[in-house]
């Protein structure tokens, strides 16, 4: 039953999101093949307009990503719709994991677009070359290459972003368990757990500071110190056990808060 | 046999009382009128029974169970608004059920398309509100449950598809089988109800067999209601 749900949930969301991933590429390929050519003033001109259209795409894949996620769960599970997912003979656990998995799915797809996107556009093997010497330090000293410095950075930037969307799904499930106002509690609850799960980290980060004077000296002390890039590795290392171990906590209270409802 | 009981069964809405003390029973086989004014707590039972609500207090079983899983595969539910995702058509609904509940009969709930003069390939959110009620009838009726529940199946719809809805119910579904249904539309339907549960500001007042009803008043179940009714003010 859930792959059947997530059928229907990645339906749901892919076909809006569809337009939004087909316009990012089609504006980096005519980006690409603008900055190439760029033999007259209009065609630069035009270039730097594409090349603008690109970088909102980009961002509009990010956001919409979100917003429709949390909009797909709110009318599915709590508008008229709700009626009839929640009539289904399937378990209320089911339906909260098919949105976890639907938020997960795309916007994994979506990085990958945008990583896509943002290579057909601006990718050439001098901008690479640029971006490899500016990473040849911290991939050095943190015995990487520079590549997969790159993907570890968009690994975080990722978990942040799911930490964002589930925030939200928490959010409305506590906000409509209110008699009244239930968009406005959602808000505020999922604003409330986001909030949370960063403090957390953030209390993580302390702890690490504590024990390793490494980072504790230079964030602690009065004086300006500059940290040694190689602190990059247990901070990179923390903050991603902990985005699982919080993605887990609040996957499981989600679950635990859902079970009882109470639909308009 | 038991199908749905009712135990001590309240609801409240912050200090508003929805339910008060709801005790009842229903049998296999009989169809039964939910009758009661606007906001009398028709609907809030209803999605207690469906598990759409959270009881304050009470419980609710469905053939000696509580609402879950099972419960849910055993009702066919129709609630008194449109639930479709607007954007799917008539087609991919008929899907989306047959995916989801073993008991849904895809070549029955065709037939009661064509019947109504219904497009398969058209798409819900090209459909008056009339003509997607009457879609979800068709798919609530085209499944092979134990327990159907429909909540004011007649509201938006003409009188003339009227009697054809209510002829739909009584062939489609099967004698073991038990009827819920609620509506303000009581001449209606009183040819066909077996029992008939009357609730007023969230408690039942009456629940007792139509037939032993008729012959205690001596008059309609109709002019029963607005007596009743009216007493109550």
């Amino acid at each position: 039953m859930l792959g059947k749900l997530l059928k229907y949930d990645l339906k749901a969301n892919f076909k809006f999101l569809a337009i939004f991933y087909t316009l990012a590429l089609v504006f980096a390929v005519i980006t690409r093949i603008l900055f190439a050519i760029n033999n007259s003033l209009f065609l630069t001109i035009l270039a730097y307009i594409f090349n603008g259209a690109t970088i909102a795409m980009i961002a509009n894949i990010l956001i919409n990503n979100l917003m429709r996620a949390w909009v797909h769960f709110k009318g599915n599970l709590y508008g008229d719709e709700g009626y009839l997912m929640h009539t289904l003979p399937v378990p209320r656990k089911c339906l909260y994991t098919s949105k976890f998995l639907m938020g997960l799915i795309t916007l994994i797809v979506s990085t990958l677009i945008i990583a896509a996107t943002m290579a057909i556009a601006w990718l050439t093997p001098e901008s690479f070359e640029m971006l490899k010497s500016f990473l040849a330090p911290m991939a050095e000293i943190l015995d990487s290459t520079a590549i997969e410095i790159v993907l570890l950075m968009i690994f975080v930037v990722f978990l942040e972003v799911f930490v964002m969307l589930i925030s939200g799904y928490t959010g409305i499930i506590l906000g409509f368990k209110k008699l009244s106002n239930r968009t406005g509690w959602a808000i505020l609850f999922g604003f409330i757990s986001y909030i949370a799960i960063q403090l957390v980290i953030l209390a993580g980060m302390f702890i690490l500071a504590g024990v390793n004077p490494e980072i504790g000296e230079p964030l602690l002390s009065s004086e300006q110190l500059v940290p040694d890039i190689s602190v990059l590795r247990p901070v990179y290392i923390l903050s991603i056990v902990l985005y699982f171990i919080l993605i887990a906590i609040s996957y499981v209270l989600s679950v635990k808060w859902f079970k009882k409802i109470d639909l308009d | 046999m038991v199908l749905l009981e009712c135990r001590g069964l309240n609801k409240k809405y912050g200090q508003k009382q929805a339910l008060k003390n709801v005790n009842i029973e229903v049998t296999a086989g009989k169809i039964v009128g939910l009758l009661g004014p606007n906001g009398s707590g028709k609907t809030t039972l209803i999605k207690l029974i469906n598990n759409l609500l959270t009881p304050t207090s009470g419980e609710v079983l469905i053939n000696g169970k509580q609402p879950g899983v099972e419960s849910k595969s055993m009702i066919s539910y129709l609630p008194e608004r449109t639930y479709f995702r607007r954007n799917m058509s008539v087609k991919k609904t008929l899907e989306f059920f047959a995916d989801f509940y073993k008991d849904f009969d895809l070549k029955r709930a065709q037939k009661l398309l064509k019947d109504l003069d219904l497009d398969e390939n058209q798409r819900i959110s090209a459909m008056s509100k009339g003509m997607q009620e009457k879609v979800q009838l068709v798919l609530v009726m085209s499944r092979r449950a134990k327990l159907y529940i429909l909540d004011e199946p007649l509201g938006g719809v003409d009188p003339a598809t009227r009697d054809y809805i209510l002829d739909t119910i009584l062939t489609n579904f099967n004698e073991k089988a038990s009827l819920i249904i609620s509506t303000h539309l009581i001449s209606d339907i009183e040819r066909i109800l077996d029992e008939v549960i009357m609730i007023n500001k969230g408690q039942v007042v009456m629940h007792e067999e139509a037939d032993a009803l008729r012959a205690k008043y001596k008059t309609s179940i109709d002019a029963i209601f607005r007596k009743e009714l009216k007493n109550a003010r």
